[in-house]
């Protein structure tokens, strides 16, 4: 059973040690010359709140939602596609069903404009 | 596979409400103009067409979707009450929305999503879906609780969810120790694993994943010593809400409570049902005694309920039919009782101050004596005063616990009801005997649908007491088939 | 070779939490959890929980912690640096408290096993793969529950909405 997830683990491996060593060869390899703007976290001009222990701006809390909800959808959508073609119509109406169900409360944040940094 | 189209005949009760919730979102996002009361209007029609799918069902007595769900008597008596339940709130709670600037559709969403969830739990027969629906209902209430964004309504939103996630959690483990220990969440093959393995009855795993479930159920009924979030809770939630959640809440709980340790647990139920005779009898001191020193309506209301998830535990302590014939009759008293005497407390608060203190009473009596009269009523059946519904649900409760020679009980819920008269009566006696002062507020939060949900609720609180018959029988017919 | 990976990953799961706990940057502490989630993945996958593997990955490793990311990098992490934590008696009787509720939930474990498996098993896995397996339990049996998340994912939604728009 695990010998088919040695691929898995070689890719994982593949990955780490891509990042790790990109890492490593740039603090190498790279000339430092720091300054307060490259310091930022972004190094975009977004600026960032001083006080860690201050609540963050709510509207930030509703998008973590919408997206951790459709996050939770699509985990339903993949044993369903894994066994589409057994589960035949019957299984193609239910998802249906399910899917209908979080696509009016899709519809309803966006027409709420809950999706909107306003 | 184990489905037929016709059990979707089962659910159609469910699928109304949870259809006319989609339906009342998409009003609100794509309706026009500000002011929309159609919320109200489709809320009720879709809980009358949830009502009458429900009485189409109620000769059923079979399981369905693989033994998920069961449609019997049982669970269209609890979907009536909780049908019964949601539409008296939304009937108070269309006046109060407009005065407090909060009519959003979103809150009837929620409520008929919520009923939905409670409908399910009723009718569960697998812990699984039990806990689903726990959850959809819960989320919905914690959401409702907070839904005027006071301090204190934000204060109860967050206790309410941080206590109830934990509770949940505790839930959870327990369906899981439950799992592990006899290889299945169905409740009937709960039962039929404790009589086919021996010594499942006294394993730590199968009895602990018990003593779990009924912390999680005592969180929700709101039994000691699982009841600290109560009093804050409803005192800060909107007046409807709180309505809401004390009846609505408690009798989806009792009911899958009742329906879990009936079915799935009569193996072990020496051992739990002498935990739940100490929870009982904690319960309903513990509540009526704080009830007794709170100077705040809405909280001593809150005591209140606490002190009745003490009598109903009662009938799960009993667990007989008696007793749930009982029980699902005091849920449902309790329903009209609670929430009449909740829509009195909305029609004397004002925007912005619920004036809930009992001084704010003073002289109501006088002032708007039809008001004071159904206060009155609700007060006298809530402290089991006959002739009303509380006095019949107490008297019912009780003579099935002597049924079962739990006489001590039975004693000590007699001996608390009549301590709880002193509190009840206080009201009546602040309406009646305190003058009025004169810089009292004038005018009453009332309007059409208010006022047909009180007087619906009294009628029913005195038809209840005075010819119960009926509704007993109806209620010994749900648990004949249960 | 499974109790190897199995012992491996526990001990990396448990540095990871009390790194989570102990690093003094936030954002070692996000990658210490990331660790802890990784490793925990692996656990499940080891008790041939493919498809709660993929979860654990795609929900907690992807989804939540690129908003715990999201929010560090937001904040000034200097300061928070600076900040040193006292152990107070309260946290003292919090870590007692905390080891006895650990202690209370090992002990309904201990000893009682009965030997009671549902459908997964691992003749039926052999048969059938896990995520197949669930799939086909998901969408016939649990059919209904299956469909009331959603409704418990709506219900969230709304819930959400409700409490936090500025303007409903």
């Amino acid at each position: 059973m695990l010998q088919n997830f040695v691929p898995v683990l070689i890719l994982f491996l593949f990955a780490a040690a891509f990042g790790l060593g990109v890492l490593l060869i740039s603090s190498l390899l790279g000339p430092k010359r720091p300054t307060a703007a490259k310091q930022a976290t972004y190094e975009c001009g977004m600026d960032v709140q001083p006080d860690a222990r201050r609540p963050l701006d709510v509207k930030y809390y509703l998008i973590a939602m919408a997206f951790l909800i459709f996050d939770v959808e699509v985990i339903f959508l993949y044993p369903w596609a894994v066994q589409f073609k057994s589960l035949g119509l019957f299984g193609f109406i239910e998802m249906l069903v399910f899917l209908f169900i979080l696509l009016v409360g899709y519809a309803y944040i966006w027409k709420k404009g809950v999706l909107e940094w306003e | 596979m184990d489905f037929q189209l016709a059990d979707l005949k089962l659910i159609a009760p469910h699928i109304a409400l949870l259809g006319t919730a989609l339906l009342v979102l998409m009003v609100e996002v794509f309706g026009h103009g500000r002011r929309r009361p159609e919320a109200t209007w489709i809320s009720l029609l879709g809980i009358g067409i949830a009502a009458a799918a429900t009485g189409m069902s109620c000769h059923e007595n079979r399981l369905g979707f693989s033994g998920m769900l069961a449609a019997d008597g049982y669970s269209a008596f609890c979907n009536m009450i909780i049908l019964i339940v949601g539409a008296l709130t939304i009937l108070v709670s269309s006046n109060y929305l407009k005065d407090e600037r909060h009519e959003h559709g979103e809150y009837h969403a929620l409520i008929l999503l919520s009923m939905t969830g409670m409908m399910f739990m009723a009718s569960a027969t697998h812990l699984l879906l039990m806990f689903l629906a726990l959850e959809t209902m819960s989320i919905a209430i914690y959401a409702l609780a907070g839904f005027f964004r006071t301090k204190e309504g934000v204060e109860s939103c967050f206790k309410y969810f941080l206590l109830g996630a934990f509770s949940s959690a505790f839930m959870l483990y327990g369906i899981a120790l439950i799992y592990g220990a006899t290889g299945t969440t169905q409740i009937h093959g709960i039962m039929e694993q404790f009589t086919q393995i021996k010594g499942l009855a006294s394993s730590p795993m199968a009895l602990s994943g018990i003593a779990l479930l009924i912390v999680g159920f005592a969180f929700k009924v709101a039994a000691f010593p699982f009841h600290g979030w109560t009093p804050d809770v409803y005192q800060g939630a909107p007046t409807s809400v709180t309505a809401f959640m004390a009846t609505g809440v408690k009798a989806a709980a009792f009911a899958a409570f009742f329906r879990i340790f009936f079915v799935a647990f009569p193996a072990t139920s020496p051992v739990w049902s002498q935990a739940l005779w100490l929870l009982a009898v904690a319960t309903m001191t513990m509540g009526n005694f704080a009830a007794l020193a709170q100077r705040d309506v809405k909280r001593m209301l809150a005591y209140s309920s606490i002190a009745h998830a003490g009598y109903l535990l009662v009938g799960v302590v009993t667990a007989t039919a008696a007793a749930g014939t009982g029980m699902l009759f005091y849920l449902l008293s309790y329903a009209f009782m609670n929430i009449g005497a909740f829509a009195c407390v909305i029609m004397l608060g004002r925007r912005g101050a619920d004036s809930t203190n009992l001084d704010d009473y003073a002289g109501v009596g006088f002032k708007y004596p039809l008001l004071a009269a159904a206060l009155t009523l609700f007060m006298f059946s809530m402290a089991g005063i006959p002739p009303t519904a509380g006095f019949i649900g107490k008297f019912l409760i009780f003579k099935a616990a002597i049924g079962k020679e739990f006489y001590w009980l039975a004693v000590i819920g007699v001996l608390n009801s009549a301590a709880s008269v002193y509190f009840y009566l206080r009201v009546i006696v602040y309406m009646y005997f305190r003058e009025r002062p004169e810089a009292a507020p004038e005018g009453l939060r009332s309007g059409p649908a208010i006022t047909v949900a009180t007087v619906v609720a009294a009628a029913a609180v005195l038809i209840l007491g005075l010819a119960p018959g009926f509704v007993v029988r109806m209620a010994e017919a749900a648990m004949s088939t249960f | 070779m499974v109790t190897t990976v199995f012992f491996i990953c526990a001990a990396l799961a448990i540095a990871g939490a009390l790194g989570v706990v102990s690093f003094r940057n936030p954002v070692h502490s996000a990658l210490a959890m990331l660790g802890t989630m990784v490793s925990i993945a692996v656990i499940y996958l080891l008790h041939n929980a493919e498809f709660i593997f993929a979860i654990q990955l795609m929900i907690y490793a992807g989804g939540v912690m690129m908003l715990v990311i999201f929010v560090i990098f937001l904040l000034d992490l200097r300061r928070e640096e600076e900040q040193r934590a006292k152990l107070k008696s309260g946290k003292v009787i919090a870590i007692g408290v905390g080891g006895l509720v650990f202690l209370s939930l090992l002990i309904p474990l201990a000893g009682s096993i009965t030997g009671k498996t549902g459908g997964m098993t691992e003749k039926a896995l052999e048969r059938i793969g896990s995520v197949e397996y669930l799939s086909n339990e998901l969408f016939t049996n649990y059919l209904l529950p299956f469909e009331l998340a959603s409704v418990l994912l709506l219900v969230g939604l709304v819930g959400a909405v409700a409490l936090a728009k500025k303007r409903l």
